[in-house]
């Protein structure tokens, strides 16, 4: 609809809201003159009346030139804008005959046409009232005039019969209000900047020159949500950053709605409660205690991490808006001793989930603090100088769940400071000094535990190509011999009941008193999620 | 945007940036105190399941034929002319596509399953047989070069027209490193005669700030050109330069405030703390014997293959963010069973002793290895076909490479070519996916991972690209 102007047409338009002042003041003053000289209290010089009728007469129609001008831009629609622009054409023609009728009326005096001429100045002056305040509310709202006059309406008495949220809607109730107060005066009723609407239902699903606000299909992608989501700073932001912004329990109840499929019939159950609901008194739950907004994640000292880095330990924060940390000493592993990471990690000691001490010089006492470190789940121990009794220090840790012990100095003493750890998960101990035995009994008496003793894996092919068309020379030298088994367990299969290939005796577990091999470490992990089904295949 | 340049500061422009993705808090501290390191510091949007990347870039196109995709039709057809049902009017590269015959050619290696989850792997590499357990295959990836420059850079840089950030580049702005007495993204290069040239705008910084180029590490005496002490300059002399070095540098920023003035004597401390972590990681002296058994005798001779690989793992365990090592020859339009075998030996071994090495010290759980090429091997032969040779043209439409360690199915292959191996029949994988996929392990949404230059957003994947969460464990 809208034509598209140079840009310097457009500059005239937009000087509409500085000249529209021009034949309001003038006209006023007009009228006020002339109702003056009507009484006969005053005697104005005619000459003078004329260039200020004229003037009057010409800012009028400039008004409305410019007026049309703006009118035609994005963002301007509706009735109030019709009724505007209706008026404001009446105005300048009315203008137009004051000046036509003061020419005509100049000579003489009394006479009907002075009446007249009159008359019109009169109507003039009264139009401008309901023109100016519609073109007033296009521009700041609604009601912006007597806006601090109204009274706040009273909150809704409690009424603990009264029935549960059911029935009512939450758009109508909490929603709409919202838009309403954030979002219409400038996509509304009377201005739909971007081409979009949010004072109806219809208007809402209609969305605007972007598309649809709502998104059925993945609410949390609704433009209506994103773009309010948005830093704003960004240019996307809405509302816009200079505008009054949503409050964080207004943004939470939209995006409950929103996320909810936006219904526009019926209740939202997930909408955090004293949530702009106070503003809808119709929709506020009876006796619902406010549940405080859950509390900002605690974050870590500034002054504990700055140590941290002066030392060059690395930290990172595991995932956006969480507050748990990976430390990472492997800049400062040569020179990482028990004071220094204790000094180090015991002020962020709550947020640490995740410890690389790999290489570093630590012992008993940093075991002792990381026993205590009670998000812990991954420690990082290879190549560090830990012993049996350093380890004992973990105790039993209740999240620890992956523990890298590769290279390390342990005997097999040391099983029962593992088999200590409830929620271990993996554990690698290639060079830790455990010998093939303990770990195999740490295997059996642990099946689910991943355990990683740095085998070599078996290169044997399971099915070789029968026949080749083309042959090769030169056969590449085989691959290395498995080493030894050390298990002293023997399977009752031959060939594993996950993938089907060998048996190879090191990888065996024990069920039901029976001894299970496998043919690899990953698949007894496969057996454990349904050991009946496996073993039945077996049989 | 503010034009004083005291206002107008890189970190402030960074951080405008990187504030998109959210959450800097920590990084604002976590550099308090430090002198500017010119890193994004975007920290991840979602845990990162890989902390680092070892990728075994592959020079020359190596044929997925006689590796990873296993054809049994080439050798029941082979010496026929490939059927234009298959080729569909496909044009060809110059080099063979005047050829008056396009013959299919098999591999002229067996093929056997290995492992629990059965995967075909040609008899070339029986070592990487051995890991096959621990490997992703992505047997339907395609690239849009058909030849050997715009195709590396296209696959190292995200574009086939030089300039951009490499993949290292951005991981370290993005990112930062946690060892930071290292680079963020270290370049191993194996030293022998290379028939494809290996330039180093392959890990440049592109428009990101220099200090995120790739450092290239040397075989030899100086592994870092320039970084040692020149005759008569002892270290303590050295430290008092910079000391007072630092002084007017930090002089200057006052009066100017251009944090690039701050950024350049971050080099230059960092070079110094390099005099000492460079000879450190690149001395292999403290490995002990079984480790060289692994990788492979090559390993003792610094420059080859295999002892890059190690020298991949010690960085790995340093914390150093990114490892890319380049290892050329693999461009075998003629001679291709000879030289498939020459290659093989030289890669084999040390690539699958890399996983078992990382993954016996607990690092594979967290670190990337990628093993793969920038474009593929056609199906018929280039040039002519006999009992026991032949050769392969440039293939872009469909190559394999392999994915290992953090966050990917291991034990799976993904994607398939046709029965001929030469056009895709599913799940196709293009370069642009793959890069997502990668930054995705990483913690790092390719989408908002950006740097302004000249007028517009950049980013690794353009504006293409898809997280393969097929691929992901």
């Amino acid at each position: 609809m809208a034509p598209t102007f140079p840009s310097f047409v457009q500059v005239l338009g937009r000087a509409h809201p500085l000249v529209l002042h021009l034949p309001i003041g003038l006209f006023v003053g007009l009228a006020v003159v002339e109702a003056l000289a009507l009484f006969g209290w005053l005697t104005a010089s005619r000459r003078l009346v004329g260039v200020w009728v004229w003037l009057a007469a010409l800012s009028a129609l400039a008004s409305a030139g410019s007026g049309w001008l703006l009118g035609h831009e994005d963002g301007y629609g509706g009735e109030t804008l019709e009724r505007h622009e209706n008026l404001g054409l009446i105005v300048a023609a009315l203008a137009l005959i004051v000046a036509g009728l003061h020419q005509l009326s100049r000579e003489g005096t009394r006479t009907t046409l002075l009446r007249l001429y009159r008359g019109c100045v009169f109507a003039t002056a009264a139009l401008l009232v309901p023109t100016g305040h519609l073109g007033a509310t296009l521009t700041h709202g609604d009601d912006f005039l007597f806006e601090p006059l109204r009274e706040k309406p009273a909150p809704a008495p409690k009424d603990p019969s009264a029935p549960a949220e059911s029935g009512v809607s939450t758009y109508a109730s909490v929603i709409a209000p919202l838009l309403e107060k954030r979002c219409t005066s400038c996509h509304g009723e009377s201005k739909h900047k971007g081409k979009l609407a949010l004072h109806t239902r219809e208007a809402i699903e209609a969305g605007g020159e972007s598309g649809a606000v709502l998104n059925r299909a993945q609410p949390g992608e609704s433009e209506l949500l994103v773009r309010l989501k948005l830093p704003v700073d960004h240019d996307d932001h809405m509302p816009p950053g200079d505008k009054p912004q949503p409050s964080a329990e207004e943004l939470a109840a939209l995006e409950a709605w929103i996320l909810a499929g936006a219904p526009f019939e019926g209740a939202v159950a997930a909408l955090p409660a004293g949530v702009a609901q106070s503003e809808a008194p119709a929709a506020k739950p009876a006796e619902k205690p406010a549940k405080p907004a859950p509390p900002e994640p605690k974050r870590p000292a500034a002054d504990a991490l700055a140590a941290l880095d002066a030392e060059f330990a690395h930290v990172e924060m595991q995932e956006r808006d969480g507050n748990l940390l990976w430390i990472d000493f492997s800049a400062l592993a040569t020179r990482a001793d028990d004071a220094l990471v204790t000094e180090l990690v015991r002020p962020v000691g709550e947020f640490v989930a995740e410890l690389s001490l790999a290489r570093s010089q630590v012992g008993a006492r940093t075991l002792e603090l990381a026993a205590g470190l009670p998000k812990l789940r991954r420690l990082d121990l290879r190549g560090a100088p830990i012993d049996d009794g350093a380890l004992a220090k973990l105790g039993a840790h209740p999240t620890l769940a992956e523990l890298v012990l590769a290279q390390t100095k342990l005997t097999d003493a040391s099983l029962d400071a593992l088999l200590a750890l409830p929620k271990l998960e993996r554990v690698f101990l290639w060079k830790s000094g455990l010998s093939s035995d303990a770990i195999a009994r740490l295997r059996s008496e642990r099946p689910e535990l991943h355990v990683d003793a740095g085998d070599v894996p078996d290169s044997a092919p399971a099915d070789a190509e029968t026949e080749i068309k083309l042959s090769s020379d030169a056969p590449l030298p085989g691959a290395p011999a498995p080493e030894s088994p050390a298990a002293a367990l023997v399977p009752i299969n031959q060939k594993c009941p996950v993938s089907g290939s060998p048996v190879n005796p090191k990888y065996a577990v024990v069920y039901d008193g029976k001894v299970i091999g496998f043919c690899c470490p990953n698949c007894p992990k496969e057996f454990w999620a349904n050991p009946e089904a496996c073993l039945a295949e077996l049989e | 945007m503010p034009l004083d340049p005291r206002v107008l500061s890189r970190r402030h422009f960074l951080r405008g940036t990187a504030g998109s993705l959210g959450a800097l808090a920590l990084a604002e501290l976590a550099t308090a105190g430090a002198v500017s390191s010119g890193v994004a510091r975007v920290e991840p949007p979602r845990r990162a399941k890989a902390r680092r990347v070892i990728y075994l870039f592959q020079s020359g196109g190596p044929s997925q034929l006689e590796t990873f995709d296993y054809k049994p039709v080439l050798n029941a057809r082979n010496g026929e002319p490939l059927p234009d049902s298959v080729r569909q009017g496909q044009r060809l590269t110059g080099m063979s596509g005047n050829q008056s015959l396009l013959p299919l050619a098999g591999s002229q290696f067996r093929f056997a399953q290995h492992g629990c989850s059965r995967q075909w792997v040609s008899e070339l590499f029986p070592r990487t047989a051995g890991v096959v357990d621990e490997l992703c295959f992505v047997k339907s990836l395609h690239t849009e070069a058909i030849n050997h420059d715009p195709a590396i850079t296209f696959l190292c840089t995200g574009s086939e027209i030089a300039g951009r950030p490499s993949m290292g580049a951005w991981l370290s702005y993005g990112l930062g490193s946690p060892n930071r007495n290292l680079p963020a993204f270290v370049v191993l290069v194996t030293k022998k005669g290379a028939d494809q040239p290996l330039y180093a705008r392959l890990w440049g910084s592109g428009f990101l700030p220099s200090e995120h180029q790739g450092v290239q590490f040397l075989a030899g005496k100086e592994p870092v050109l320039y970084l040692a002490n020149p005759d008569g300059v002892s270290a303590t002399a050295r430290r008092r330069q910079l000391d007072a070095l630092g002084e007017l540098a930090k002089a200057q920023h006052a009066r100017e405030g251009d944090d690039e003035i701050l950024a350049r004597l971050a080099q230059a401390e960092m070079a110094f703390r390099m005099q000492t972590s460079v000879p450190e990681v690149t001395d292999l002296s403290d490995e002990p014997d079984e480790v060289f058994e692994l990788y492979g005798a090559d390993a003792r001779t610094p420059g080859t293959y295999a002892a890059n690989c190690l020298l991949a793992r010690r960085l790995a365990e340093r914390g150093v963010r990114f490892v890319q090592l380049f290892h050329p020859g693999w461009d075998h339009h003629g001679d291709l069973p000879a030289s498939m075998r020459n290659l093989a030996r030289e890669t084999d071994q040390a690539s699958a002793a890399l996983i078992v090495d990382l993954k016996r010290r607990g690092l594979l759980d967290d670190t990337l290895v990628v093993w793969g090429g920038e474009f593929g091997r056609t199906n018929y032969s280039q040039g002519k076909l006999t009992s026991d040779n032949y050769g392969r043209d440039h293939h872009p439409r469909c190559f394999t490479a392999w994915l290992a360690g953090a966050g990917v199915n291991a034990g799976t292959s993904f994607g398939e070519t046709d029965e001929f191996g030469y056009n895709i029949a599913r799940d196709p994988v293009h370069v642009h996916d793959f890069h997502a996929t990668l930054l995705h392990l990483l913690g790092v949404d390719h989408t908002a991972l950006t740097f302004r230059y000249q007028g517009r957003d950049f980013r690794l994947t353009d504006v293409a690209g898809r997280v393969v969460h097929e691929l992901l464990s």
